[in-house]
């Protein structure tokens, strides 16, 4: 009996602990079964066409600020609290609202990023606002897109293609 | 590749409007709507639809300024952030005092110029022991941006040695712990480091795929040896025609997201008040592992600084490092960090710290987005003290 207690406190117990650690260290990826693609969007004259998911990491989170002809990029986010933006704050910057948040409030503060965000309300919204600002980059279901906008490949996928990574759960 | 399909504007416009319905329009609609199609009016309804919401709290310059709308006159916008904290502190030494205390009022803001150039200004007021304040313009910069791969900074800027200096400035609230590391603190405007810098500073990323390698070169006038033994940068002349220098690289592989690797290596030479003493070079290397994610952070930083007088009296090697780890649950994140620093008693400016260590655990909880308690206790042994064990209770946000 205590040769089984001695077992549990020095082994069993600290692996488990171990063990719920570094499970609970993983980001959760969510892959819903009823999920839309998530088209990435650009004005019709970026000379971009598809993107790797690096890169639009890297875009997302303010440490590249140009696009390759030169002009800044805008940043379109939608609202805190919707799907899509979610989907965005889990597969981009892997961390929830708050940690988004103070992520980028510390990237302007050291002057890494230019400047947050433009947040946006509606799909509609977002259309317009990468129609009109040449250098804006923003997200909207698949379903969504409109010819007003060009929808970026990323890693060489278009949305909805098999590998295509960015997925919003059904409305 | 560049895209061939129609590039904006390539719409036939609509038929002009009325004068007086323009007019009303125009009074009607939001300042430098870019969410508004050109030629397109749009119903109430997709006004309401399309409403732009504030960013996050923290938009630093709307379209206008930045250029993106090119038809919008140009008008800067300077956007501020203030940060501040409090604490209560107890410490075990002999004639220290309990208590409350402000911390540092940090008053930050940034504008942008134009599409590529903008300016950062950081001003703190600092509670000192005295029950005074002191004021410190901690940042003032002109940064041109035009690319990725360069920017060019002027001003006073934190020093580019190592990850923390950098990565933290004086808004404690984005920091874990209560404090900055030992081999980063700073005493006003005095640290171990030169923590400021007056100069240019370069930046920018080398295309190197999936490496994500970064660079860094800056001259400025480097610490001033003639104040006193450990001086702040120098704001307005400097003690000798020796200007520093520094360089630092570092990587953020795409291979294993959240980590960065770096190195750095700072020169500069002083000049004493105390003219027996000989001119000092000082030599900083510095190397870090960083690993962020949602929930881990892992830190740990080390460095060696040299200070080699000219003359007979042989080179001091002093060593300083420090590793924290720390781990979220939702708003709750505890923390641990071990600090070391040892400047040996022949060191030129820091010989009266000599070696102080100890560990540092606490509590950061997030109680609002944009404010958090910290709950820390501290032990540090003291080779030039006694040594002490501290409490701290700290509230740190930004506003």
């Amino acid at each position: 009996m205590r040769r089984l207690q001695q077992t549990l406190t020095h082994w069993v117990l600290p692996a488990l602990a171990l063990a719920a650690l570094v499970a609970a260290a993983k980001p959760v990826v969510v892959r819903a079964h009823d999920a839309e693609p998530l088209a990435i969007v650009v004005n019709r004259s970026n000379p971009m066409s598809e993107i790797s998911l690096a890169d639009l990491r890297r875009l997302y989170r303010g440490q590249r600020n140009r696009w390759s002809n030169g002009r800044r990029v805008t940043l379109v986010m939608r609202d805190p609290g919707t799907p899509e933006r979610e989907a965005i704050l889990q597969t981009l910057y892997g961390v929830d609202e708050d940690e988004y948040r103070r992520g980028f409030l510390q990237a302007v503060f050291t002057g890494e990023a230019n400047g947050a965000p433009r947040v946006l309300a509606t799909p509609n919204g977002v259309l317009r606002f990468v129609f009109n600002v040449p250098g804006a980059i923003g997200y909207v279901r698949a379903s969504e897109v409109d010819a007003s906008v060009k929808t970026l490949r990323v890693d060489g996928h278009l949305p909805g293609e098999a590998g295509y990574r960015l997925e919003v759960p059904e409305q | 590749m560049r895209d061939s399909e129609p590039a904006l504007g390539a719409q036939p416009p609509e038929p002009p409007e009325a004068p007086l319905d323009l007019l009303m329009r125009l009074a009607e609609a939001p300042a430098a709507d870019a969410t508004a199609r050109p030629g397109h009016r749009a119903s109430e309804d997709e006004h309401a639809d399309h409403e732009e919401h504030a960013h996050d709290g923290l938009r630093s310059a709307d379209e206008k300024a930045s250029g993106d709308d090119p038809d919008a006159p140009f008008a800067p916008q300077f956007k501020i952030h203030l940060f501040a904290d409090m604490k209560y502190a107890a410490v075990d030494t002999l004639g220290s005092r309990n208590g409350f205390s402000l911390g540092q009022f940090d008053l930050f803001g940034r504008s942008d110029l134009s599409d590529a150039m903008s300016v950062i200004a950081e001003a703190t007021l600092t509670a000192l022991p005295r029950n005074t304040f002191s004021a410190h313009l901690e940042r003032l910069l002109l940064t041109y941006s035009p690319t990725d791969v360069f920017a060019a900074s002027v001003g006073r800027y934190h020093t580019g040695i190592g990850y923390y200096n950098t990565a933290y400035h004086h808004g404690t609230w984005f920091q874990t712990a209560t404090g900055r590391p030992l081999m980063y603190n700073i005493d006003g405007d005095i640290g171990v480091i030169p923590i400021h810098t007056l100069g240019v500073s370069t930046t920018g990323a080398v295309p190197s795929g999936s490496l994500g390698l970064h660079y860094l070169a800056e001259v400025g006038s480097g610490r001033a040896g003639q104040a006193s033994a450990a001086a702040a940068t120098q704001p307005a002349l400097n003690d000798n025609n020796t200007l520093s220098l520094n360089g630092a690289l570092w990587i953020r592989p795409d291979a294993i997201d959240g980590l960065q690797l770096g190195v750095s290596v700072y020169h500069d030479r002083l000049t004493f008040a105390d003219t027996s003493k000989a001119l000092d070079d000082e030599t900083i290397a510095a190397a870090h592992i960083i690993y962020k994610t949602d929930v881990l952070e892992l830190m740990t930083e080390g460095m060696v600084m040299r200070h080699d007088p000219r003359g007979a009296v042989a080179a001091t090697d002093s060593h300083g490092y420090y590793a924290q780890a720390s781990r979220r649950f939702g708003s709750v994140r505890p923390y641990a960090r071990m600090d070391y620093l040892d400047i040996p008693r022949t060191d030129p400016l820091f010989a009266f710290l000599g070696r102080r260590f100890g560990p540092s655990v606490g509590v950061r909880y997030d109680f609002q987005p944009l404010a958090a308690l910290k709950l820390q206790t501290s032990h540090l042994n003291q080779t030039t003290r006694p040594n002490m064990n501290r409490f701290d209770a700290q509230v740190s946000f930004m506003f």
